[in-house]
């Protein structure tokens, strides 16, 4: 039981998450309206999705450096799950966007940087099946990675900020430090990006041992 | 630790599932508790409740394999 203390906070955050983001104070803003309840689902799934991808390119660098394959088995199996969280934060945000917005998508630099960040993440996974020497997979998707990660933060951390945009916190449109209550939604953001990104990571530990199990199986 | 426990208990205390929601900024009190929002609740939780039990299943079985490989190694 001791090694999976940190599941239990994550599974516990997220029923907190789940109770509190139902039921807590939110404030009143026109077309948000109850919506606004988004912010403990949808955008947790980007943070976390950030947090494993950058944990990914953490273990790149550790592998380049060491030449370990486990570092290479960890560091793709974190991508993968970090683009799976991605995926959800693309399909939660239509739903979102369409019922505030009005439209599925729109040519907001925030989502087409998003889309443009996730097909590079595409680009990792395709990149890592077309080659078949394990050694090379290893080396050359590392360099992917590592390079991949910082575009990735400006484009969807940086560039939409610089141009005007309807997402939150991009382009003189503030993100929920506007609102009366933003620190009783605090109060549940952070929890629940703990416990989304702790979720995030044992899944993304389950793939990493799977797939020890399975290179242990391939060399015998 | 008995107010470790407290305080953590306290977090999933919600007040305002029977009685307040908030308008303009203003916290009002409303009679939420037959509006039935706590079955949605229920519902998501048990669904979470699932997904955890299923990755705790996977987990227990991948342990059961590695210790199986790690017995036929040696």
């Amino acid at each position: 039981m001791y090694k999976h203390w940190w599941k239990l906070i994550g599974v516990v955050s997220l029923y907190y998450t789940i109770l509190r983001g139902f039921t807590g104070e939110i404030p009143h803003l026109p077309i948000l309206e109850e919506s606004i309840r988004n912010l403990y689902f949808h955008v947790p799934m980007w943070f976390s999705m950030l947090l494993l991808l950058l944990a990914s390119t953490v273990y790149s660098i550790k592998f380049l450096g060491k030449n370990k394959p486990e570092h290479d088995i960890i560091a793709s199996e974190l991508a993968y799950t970090g683009i799976f969280f991605g995926i959800l934060g693309i399909c939660t945000g239509m739903i979102w966007a369409k019922n505030t917005w009005g439209t599925w998508w729109t040519n907001d630099p925030k989502l087409n940087s998003a889309a443009i960040g996730m097909l590079m993440y595409f680009a990792y996974a395709i990149l890592r099946d077309a080659i078949d020497d394990v050694e090379k997979k290893a080396r050359i998707s590392a360099v992917y990675n590592i390079f991949a990660f910082p575009v990735f933060v400006v484009l969807i951390f940086v560039l939409p900020r610089l141009t005007a945009s309807l997402h939150p916190g991009n382009g003189g449109n503030p993100g929920f430090n506007q609102y009366d209550l933003d620190n009783k939604m605090r109060l549940i953001f952070y929890p629940a990006v703990l416990g989304w990104t702790l979720l995030g990571l044992w899944i993304a530990h389950l793939r990493i041992r799977v797939k020890k199990i399975e290179k242990i199986i391939n060399e015998n | 630790m008995k107010a470790v426990i407290a305080f953590f208990l306290s977090l999933f205390h919600t007040p305002n599932l029977d009685m307040l929601t908030s308008v303009q900024g203003t916290v009002t009190e409303t009679d939420t508790s037959d509006n039935k929002l706590f079955v949605v609740v229920a519902v998501v939780a048990v669904i979470f409740t699932g997904i955890v039990l299923y990755l705790l299943f996977i987990d227990k079985k991948v342990g059961r394999i590695e210790k199986q490989i790690h017995s036929d190694k040696s």
